[in-house]
């Protein structure tokens, strides 16, 4: 007996000490929203890393972690090209969602659990910028990549790549085929469109962002006449599209600008052109940057991995395997993107500032209006 | 006596030392994060926030309370009586725990649509209904996991004599039958409400954001809003509910009504009716099949009709260059390692921390089943974030590693074969361990010979479940950073996530084939089980 209350004090105290060790260590979490008065891509006075030919030979025989989000694959064999022409070796690091996966790096930031991140998109960027998770570095590709995508001007994310969240339809499912953002709250397409939750899917904060950036303060009034539209919400892009669309209980669907393409690609059996097409109106541009993280132990290495990944080999790989636009304007497109991928002309944008200072009194507006 | 004093005192330390690195601390560093008076005060006085904690603490007492309800009824069938299919009706309770999340509800949904509830008062998309039938689906099967394991080791000669004695059905199942029960029900009744509570793809999937729960909202203030302080206070209330939950469990489990007579022969007293028995593979058939036959259904239905085109797509074709990129084959394998692994940890770990639960010392027993059962009780979410800032220096620089998944995974499967292994612990008489004992057989030799086969099946259950949760990738598993391999539930996420037939269909087709694995397997056990069990 006596040994055992011995025992349960020990553990008592040691599980005291172990939760109040933390609150006065140094790895404190820095709070946001203080700063958001202040634009997050103002100067940020971090040094910005240099590579040099000299450091590029000592990073020989590194190994360095990329930091993904889940959806991310990796292009067959390109990581072995890279370890072949610079000795480094890249190991893949597997998160969650873009949101985790920032939160995550937010949260153990200077001291992060990888080297460079792959992903991080434009409705993120602030709560990393704000929370210093990246240090500056221009790769040498910097003047390749499209300038607009370019939000970061000191470089601590580079643009990787880019993709337009739009709305997807059956091409045979209309006499008239939907054109416009606005037609959905027409009596024409009244029970058609399906959606998903901004606060659990990407496609349906993209969906969300363009009415903000189509109607500005008017948006609420387009998702009211979308519900007695008889609007439907799901929690993932998985259910909309496979459940309501592929059923074809709903024929417009939030998606994106490439899925006409892995329509065709994917299909069972072949076909020969996509059967979905897109509304070019009003899509909302996804830009997804990536960056070195503060505090990795291989700056030189990954400054190189940056590199390799803004070249036109690594760009001209990932729309087969992401579906998703190379940043670099030198990076040709597969050939069945440019046969079947249709040409956004004027995707909708919001500033990163605008996303992170109102993302939670919209998303709070939203369920309001649409879900209670 | 000293031996058992110090192999007691050795296994409470070696058990402590690896909750205490792999979940005391990352969870309590992340806890931390939440400890001020302002943040408690903001988190009681949003309505949300206690509007969903309400819902939380009701929906979990009200699946668990049904879920062994359902589970008992289902149990007493099938231990009861002899018929033909038992094996695979009983193997069949198990689908719900090896299909993902995201399947079975998006079998529901099509359940939801297929019977056209959407505008009745049964629809189950985006109500407290639908949330609490899917909680159902997946708790009854350790309901009946539980009950089956334990229920035959009652005494049924009691029974047998209060039927002698002219006592009527009812008075026998309520006076002798249920109280010899009571440790099975409440350990089932505790798992399911641990699960209920902290469930997070279904309320997701199925309740939109339009039912929060306290697990969705800290995913959402954690992973989503960056705003760590709130995640953290909701964790630490979780937590308090689920300790309280816990302790009061403990109360009743203490005192148990131990069996001498393992060894009768008798087996059951009333015969179960036919009525019964077809009642029964109905039900099964039917909720537990049925999101198993859409399923089935999908994966094999192609525009160019009934095949197996996605099976061969997914197992013969993989190194096509279009489908290439998905690696199912790879993820197969990788799978069924990690399974496997995870199972090792929880069956040792769970056996070790089954004798800490029937501990002769009440504080040492009681305080166990708080801590072992605390990991299913935490946040997935928070536990996951958790070890990225604390495994994080010198030693314990190893947030990253690839075998943190499986470790994770066999911490969530320790507490589930220790509760199901001290069950039957304390239905073992001590008075055949003391003539052991007497006779010069050390504490190994009882063990070996006594303990260990008595114990076998329901040691087996719990490690069957451990591997069904870590294939099937539960719960912190995804909130941990880890290399990438693929997996089969991470395959099915990759092909889920792009658009096309073939990958609809593939992603249909590798779920079944994860089911079937996980069916197998569990079978598999469950036969080994049997036939060392009859050694006694």
């Amino acid at each position: 007996m006596k040994f055992i209350k011995l025992l349960l004090g020990l553990i008592v105290t040691a599980s005291i000490i172990l939760i109040f060790l933390p609150s006065c260590s140094d790895n404190s979490v820095n709070e946001t929203g203080n700063k958001s008065k202040e634009s997050c891509l103002k100067e940020s006075g971090l040094k910005e890393i240099k590579l040099t030919e000299e450091a590029k030979k000592s990073a020989l025989g590194e190994i360095i972690d990329l930091v993904v989000y889940d959806a991310f694959l990796a292009p067959e064999g390109v990581f072995e090209r890279f370890k072949d022409e610079t000795g480094i070796t890249v190991n893949i690091l597997t998160t969650a969602d873009t949101g985790t996966m920032v939160s995550q790096a937010v949260l153990t930031s200077g001291n992060p659990v990888g080297d460079v991140m792959f992903g991080i998109d434009n409705t993120f960027l602030c709560k990393a910028l704000n929370n210093d998770v990246f240090v500056p570095y221009k790769p040498g590709t910097w003047n390749e990549l499209r300038e607009e995508l370019k939000l970061d001007a000191s470089g601590r994310v580079v643009p990787v790549d880019y993709g337009d969240i739009c709305l997807n339809y059956w091409k045979d499912s209309f006499s008239i085929s939907p054109t416009t953002i606005n037609d959905l709250a027409t009596s024409n397409f009244s029970g058609q469109f399906v959606t998903q939750n901004p606060e659990t899917s990407a496609p349906g904060m993209g969906f969300l962002l363009s009415t903000i950036a189509v109607f500005g303060d008017d948006w609420e009034d387009f998702w009211t006449e979308l519900r007695s539209n008889d609007v439907a919400i799901r929690s993932g892009w998985s259910e909309a599209y496979y459940e309501d669309f592929y059923s074809k209980d709903r024929k417009i669907v939030t998606s994106y600008a490439t899925s006409p393409v892995a329509e065709y690609i994917f299909a069972d059996p072949p076909v020969e052109a996509p059967p979905t097409a897109i509304i070019t109106d009003s899509c909302f541009r996804s830009i997804e940057f990536t960056g070195i993280l503060r505090g990795t132990d291989s700056p030189i290495a990954s400054a190189m991995l940056v590199d390799f990944l803004t070249s036109v080999y690594f760009q001209e790989m990932i729309p087969e395997t992401n579906f998703v636009l190379p940043a670099n304007v030198n990076a040709k497109l597969p050939e069945v993107f440019l046969r079947f991928l249709e040409d956004v002309p004027n995707a909708v944008s919001i500033s990163p500032d605008d996303i992170d200072a109102n993302r939670n009194t919209w998303t709070e507006r939203w369920t309001e209006l649409v879900l209670r | 006596m000293t031996g058992t004093y110090k192999t007691t005192a050795l296994a409470f330390l070696s058990l402590l030392a690896f909750y205490l690195i792999f979940f005391f601390y990352p969870i309590g560093k992340i806890l931390a994060i939440g400890l001020s008076f302002s943040s408690f005060e903001q988190a009681f006085t949003s309505v949300s926030i206690r509007k969903a904690l309400w819902f939380t603490i009701w929906q979990a007492t009200v699946s668990s309370a049904l879920s062994v309800a359902i589970g008992l009824c289902i149990s007493s069938v099938f231990v009861k009586s002899n018929f033909r299919f038992k094996r695979f009706l009983e193997s069949l309770t198990f689908i719900p725990f090896v299909m993902p999340t995201v399947v079975v509800a998006s079998a529901f949904i099509s359940v939801n649509e297929l019977l056209r509830l959407d505008n009745s008062p049964l629809n189950l998309q985006g109500s407290a209904l639908g949330i609490i039938v899917a909680h159902i689906f997946f708790n009854t099967s350790i309901v009946v996991r539980t009950l089956t394991s334990t229920w035959p080791m009652i005494d049924f000669e009691s029974e047998q004599a209060a039927q002698t004695l002219g006592a009527n059905r009812i008075q026998i199942f309520f006076q002798i039958t249920l109280p010899q029960l009571k440790s099975g029900l409440i350990s089932a009744g505790s798992l399911s409400f641990l699960f209920t509570f902290t469930s997070f793809g279904v309320i997701l999937i199925l309740g939109g954001l339009g039912k929060a729960t306290i697990e969705t909202e800290i995913w959402r203030y954690a992973t989503q809003r960056t705003e760590f302080e709130t995640a953290a206070v909701l964790g630490i209330i979780q937590l308090l509910v689920v300790v309280a939950m816990l302790t009061i469990n403990n109360k009743f489990l203490t005192t148990d009504s131990r069996n001498s007579n393992l060894l009768s022969k008798a087996r059951y007293s009333h015969p179960v009716s036919k009525f019964r028995k077809s009642a029964n593979t109905i039900f099964i058939l039917g909720f537990f099949g049925f999101p198993f036959l859409v399923l089935l259904e999908r994966s094999l239905r192609t525009p160019a009709g009934y095949s197996f085109a996605y099976y061969k797509q997914l197992l013969w074709e993989n190194s096509a260059e279009r489908f290439a990129i998905f690696g199912a084959r790879k993820a197969i394998f990788n799978s069924l390692i990690w399974g496997a692994l995870a199972m090792l940890i929880a069956t040792v770990l769970g056996l070790i921390a089954a004798y800490l639960l029937t501990n002769k010392s009440k504080a040492l027993s009681q305080f166990s089943g708080v801590f072992l059962m605390l990991p299913l009780g935490a946040s997935g979410v928070l536990l996951g974030f958790g070890i990225l800032i604390s495994l994080n220096r010198g030693f314990f620089d190893f947030r990253s590693e690839w075998w943190i998944v499986p470790l994770a995974q066999g911490l969530l499967g320790v507490g589930i074969v220790a509760r199901l292994s001290s069950n039957a612990i304390k239905k073992i008489d001590p008075t055949i361990r003391h003539a052991a004992s007497t006779l010069g057989a050390s504490s190994v030799t009882i063990w070996r010979r006594i303990d260990f086969p008595i114990i076998t099946k329901a040691v087996i259950a719990g490690s069957a479940f451990s591997f069904a949760l870590a294939i099937g990738e539960f719960g912190a598993t995804s909130f941990l950073v880890r290399p990438q391999r693929p997996t089969i539930p991470t395959t099915i996420f990759n092909l889920l996530g792009r658009p096309g037939s073939s990958t609809f269909g593939q992603a249909m087709a590798l779920s079944v084939i994860l089911a079937v694995i996980t069916w197998l397997v569990v079978s598999l056990l469950d036969r080994t089980g049997s036939l060392s069990s009859n050694d006694f």
